[in-house]
């Protein structure tokens, strides 16, 4: 399992935006991918804040 | 001839004839010094000047600085921002002098230090030169700057959070960097390692370039490596200048800060790295980055929730205009089928008028034509009426009696059935005008004969 960096989740948060605000996330899935993107963002904002949090790429898709 | 002679009044010669050869002359010379001994305290400097050709020791002698040069050692270490050490080459104005008992020294009267700064500035260009060929993969210059693999080439991560920190121990450079990350106002928290080694002095460089590759061994474990120095001496870079260490950052594998606190000069380090002249502008720019990380995420965050609210009201405004499309589409099939009620309702009536009227003229030529039948009838009916009345007169009693015949009445009675009577019975045959009472003598049957 790999650890999740700043720079991966950035990555993934941008992309599912950038996808939402193209339209190309069916409404189905919408829920999810924002739910992604929630746990993306508090993800960040607890890891600038503590230096042991980690959150494994593994993790975060099943979250 | 030969004298004997107290070693002191020999030497006292010695100096006697010195002093007239050299009396009230200086002269400038320039050569390497070496065996630099420093006595702050009483402010004298004891030191060898050596001119070498090749390896080769040509000239060597003792030297000194006596209190009133002694400010000279001072001046050119901030000017040259060098420390006075061993192995530099220095221009001196100097004076020959003997003293019967600690010999001749050259007692130094003043450096020229743009001299040094000279020699300080053709040895940085030759480094930077040789860094330049000999390290063709990672340094380039463009436009006067020096794009190394270490400072153009690498890209910073997003967040820089895992520092290696290379600093004099106790130093107000690692006091001060650490400080300014810790009071940094977005509460981010930072891990640390540092690698602490002589900054300054002979052996900065060897202890510098050790740390550096201890750092490279482990290099994923870090975001960034910051060199900072501060508080000291403010005069001796030597070892950023050196193009060992140059040339290890400039193909360091992780991104270099560099806070080497001189606003007025840059070392080569500098050129090579990332610089951000003091240790706490090091810090601030890594809370910096942080920070403008923090806002592009919360810039994606805004996007998410605006895009999430766009979506969400041009879904209301879908839902509505359905709604409103439906209410419309509903109120307009109710007025067509009206419509379409009322037309049936009219051609309904058409339709009913139609029959109806049919019917009435059915009805109408019926009635005509049972009229007419009726009538018909009726006449026919009239005419056996007459012809009935005229047979009923012709065979009525009177017309009988008129015609001679008479009528049999028994007890009153008019009798047409013969076997009503017997032989013996009173019976009245009637004419027209005459009554005849007579009894019955017999009775035969009757053959018509008579008529």
């Amino acid at each position: 399992m790999k650890t999740l960096t700043f720079d991966d989740a950035y990555k993934q948060l941008e992309t599912i935006v950038t996808e939402i605000e193209d339209d190309l996330v069916p409404l189905d899935d919408l829920a999810m991918k924002v739910k992604q993107a929630k746990v993306l963002i508090k993800f960040c904002e607890e890891k600038l804040r503590t230096i042991e949090h980690e959150l494994v790429e593994d993790g975060i898709n099943n979250s | 001839m030969t004298r004997r002679l107290p070693l002191s009044v020999l030497l006292t010669l010695v100096q006697e004839t010195i002093e007239d050869r050299f009396f009230g002359e200086a002269f400038w010379i320039t050569a390497e010094i070496t065996d630099v001994k420093k006595y702050e305290q009483k402010r004298w400097c004891f030191l060898k000047f050596v001119e070498k050709h090749g390896e080769t020791v040509a000239a060597e002698m003792q030297a000194v600085f006596w209190a009133n040069g002694y400010q000279h050692i001072k001046q050119f270490e901030t000017l040259t921002r060098q420390s006075f050490r061993n192995g530099i080459e220095l221009t001196c104005l100097v004076a020959v002098k003997f003293h019967v008992r600690y010999g001749l020294k050259l007692e130094v009267l003043e450096i020229d230090t743009s001299y040094a700064i000279g020699q300080i500035e053709l040895q940085r260009r030759q480094t930077l030169e040789r860094l330049v060929n000999e390290n063709p993969g990672t340094i380039k210059v463009v436009d006067d700057a020096y794009l190394t693999f270490n400072n153009s080439g690498l890209k910073l991560a997003k967040v820089l959070q895992r520092i290696a920190l290379i600093t004099a121990a106790g130093s107000d450079g690692q006091r001060d960097f650490r400080e300014e990350l810790q009071k940094n106002n977005y509460g981010y928290r930072f891990k640390i390692s540092e690698f602490t080694c002589a900054i300054q002095g002979d052996t900065a460089a060897a202890q510098i370039g050790a740390q550096l590759q201890l750092i490279f061994s482990q290099a994923n474990h870090f975001d960034v490596l910051a060199i900072v120095r501060g508080g000291g001496s403010q005069t001796d870079f030597a070892a950023f200048d050196t193009y060992d260490i140059a040339k290890l950052i400039a193909a360091f594998p992780i991104p270099v800060f560099t806070g080497i606190g001189h606003d007025r000069n840059t070392s080569i380090v500098d050129l090579m790295a990332r610089q951000f002249k003091t240790p706490t502008k090091v810090a601030a720019a890594i809370v910096d980055h942080n920070f403008i990380f923090e806002n592009e995420m919360l810039q994606l965050k805004d996007r998410l929730n605006n895009v999430l609210s766009d979506k969400l009201w041009r879904m209301q405004q879908n839902i509505a205009e359905w709604k409103n499309k439906m209410e419309q589409e509903v109120q307009y099939k109710a007025v067509k089928k009206i419509q379409e009620l009322i037309t049936l309702k009219h051609r309904l009536g058409l339709v009913k008028k139609l029959v109806l009227d049919k019917h009435y003229a059915y009805l109408g030529h019926q009635q005509f034509a049972l009229n007419k039948m009726a009538k018909q009838k009726l006449l026919i009916v009239k005419e056996d009426l007459q012809l009935t009345t005229r047979l009923v007169n012709q065979l009525s009693p009177e017309t009988i009696l008129n015609k001679g015949f008479a009528a049999i009445k028994k007890n009153g009675k008019f009798i047409s059935n013969p076997d009503e009577l017997l032989e013996g019975d009173h019976i009245a045959a009637i004419f027209k005008t005459t009554n005849i009472n007579a009894t019955v003598i017999n009775k035969t049957p009757y053959e018509n004969t008579d008529f």
